[in-house]
């Protein structure tokens, strides 16, 4: 999967200057990459521009014309129907046994006869999740789709999707920095200043080398680097 | 108290309230009975008159119900069509925008004369009266998105015209459940006006023939019965949906 912005520009309706100005980026996937920034620096607005909901106001977003699918942790299923039932009514039917087995990854197994009203904030993240997983996709951008599971399960669900979809490519949008420092390929931050974004300072991951606990060391001075860059201060 | 019997005993209540206010300003102000007449004769009326009234009142009812039905069956169509950008919408949306600004009163010698003043035409007055609030309500709910469900149904393309409906139709189910109930009386005051205005059916007609023979003595008793059914009705609608959107809350 290969996805291109060329000088990207964007600004929303009656702000006094630009978003992106000639924002440029090249996603070449497959692997695990993650976008980072402080809140409301724009990584939603640029998911949903790499996603196509969102059109640019100039520049444009090529690839090779693979399936890009956007997920956020904001979505609910529909209310009348039961977990289960809508995570197979979206899946296809000869994918059950990978619809049984994610189940069970994240948790779901003892849930899915239960409405999605009904489920605890981080369980509805791994149930969205998981149907978009089930979906056909070369690039699957996960807006903070995971915000509400505790660290423990979103590090033992980040390992099993790099483990089980080594063909596709995820773009993790994420304010845990030691999570993106520890699983990305490469990180995008949102640079540090006034005005409009020109451009992401790429940073390289981990890519889940080694063991969480035993690179901690590692992880925590690619951190600070991450940090540095989007606030601009050195630690 | 289940809501049925709950509904009815506050109708009772304010029918009382007035009872007594009328009957308290007749005798203050000294009113003839010709004018208002007094609790007994009222009463003599009720068990004379108590069957044909009864009577009036279920066929007043089936119509109400059934206008009721067909408008609920209308709206939901026609805000189904209405709720697209297309210039066909737009079209549908402005006509139900200007035909709702039109008194029933008014259209109802269009409907005599073209359907009698039998059966079809109080269900169309019926129908009429309780279809544009329902209409209005249903193209409001049809054109408004419910993005957290509707995104992954619309960027995994398995986004649906029929899928699209059901969404924002059980995601507004508290409007849609207040909507439907509020217009069950507005069917029934539609049926009524109907019978009223040009037939000899209904309690509706039974109104007009006491008015033209200054009885209020059957006035008093028909907006009784209509007043009973019409609770009755709503709280069975109302409880009706409570139990349809149970499993939803």
């Amino acid at each position: 999967m290969r996805l291109e912005l060329k000088e990207i520009t964007f600004s929303y309706a009656g702000a006094p200057s630009h978003l992106f100005d000639s924002l440029s980026l090249v996603i070449q996937g497959p692997g695990f990459f993650s976008l980072f920034g402080l809140s409301g620096c724009g990584k939603s607005t640029l998911s949903h521009i790499i996603s196509g909901m969102t059109p640019p106001d100039s520049g444009e977003v090529t690839g090779d014309g693979g399936i890009v699918l956007y997920a956020h942790a904001g979505e609910r299923f529909p209310a009348w129907v039961s977990i289960g039932d809508h995570l197979r009514r979206v899946s296809p039917p000869q994918d059950f046994h990978m619809l049984r087995s994610l189940m069970e990854l994240m948790g779901l197994t003892e849930v899915e006869d239960h409405r999605f009203p009904d489920l605890s904030m981080g369980q509805k993240n791994r149930a969205n999740l998981l149907r978009y997983l089930m979906q056909r996709f070369d690039l699957l951008v996960m807006d903070e789709v995971l915000a509400n599971v505790d660290e423990p399960s979103r590090e033992r669900i980040i390992s099993a999707l790099k483990e089980r979809f080594p063909d596709r490519t995820f773009l993790y949008v994420s304010h845990n920095v030691s999570e993106v420092a520890f699983f990305s390929r490469s990180i995008w931050v949102f640079p540090a200043g006034e005005g409009p974004v020109t451009g992401l300072v790429e940073i390289g991951g981990m890519d889940g080398r080694g063991s969480a606990a035993s690179a901690g060391g590692d992880v925590a001075a690619l951190g600070h680097r991450i940090v540095a860059a989007c606030t601009g201060v050195e630690r | 108290m289940t809501s049925p019997a709950k509904r009815i005993l506050q109708f009772i209540a304010i029918y009382c309230g007035a009872l007594a206010l009328l009957w308290g300003a007749k005798y203050l102000l000294h009113m003839s009975d010709y004018l208002v007449p007094p609790p007994l004769e009222v009463l003599r009326y009720a068990t004379g008159h108590a069957g044909e009234q009864f009577l009036a009142m279920l066929d007043t009812a089936r119509v109400a119900v059934s206008g009721h039905l067909v408008a609920i069956a209308l709206a939901l169509a026609v805000g189904a069509v209405a709720r697209g950008r297309g210039t066909g919408a737009g079209l549908v949306r402005t006509a139900a925008y200007n035909l709702q600004a039109y008194p029933v009163v008014a259209l109802a010698p269009i409907i005599f004369l073209f359907l009698g003043d039998g059966f079809a035409a109080r269900l169309a007055i019926a129908t009429l009266i309780s279809y544009f609030p329902l209409l209005l309500s249903f193209i409001g709910i049809f054109s408004s998105p419910v993005e957290e469900v509707e995104h992954f149904f619309r960027i995994t393309g398995r986004m649906t015209a029929r899928m699209e409906l059901t969404i924002r139709l059980l995601e507004n189910r508290g409007k849609v459940a207040t909507v439907v109930t509020g217009t069950g009386t507005l069917s029934m005051v539609g049926a009524i006006v109907g019978e009223f205005l040009s037939t000899s059916q209904g309690i509706g007609y039974l109104i007009r023939k006491a008015l033209y023979q200054n009885d209020l003595s059957a006035i008093l008793v028909a907006l009784l019965l209509i007043g009973l059914f019409s609770s009755l009705y709503v709280a069975v609608v109302e409880e009706g949906g409570r139990r349809l959107l149970a499993p939803w809350r």
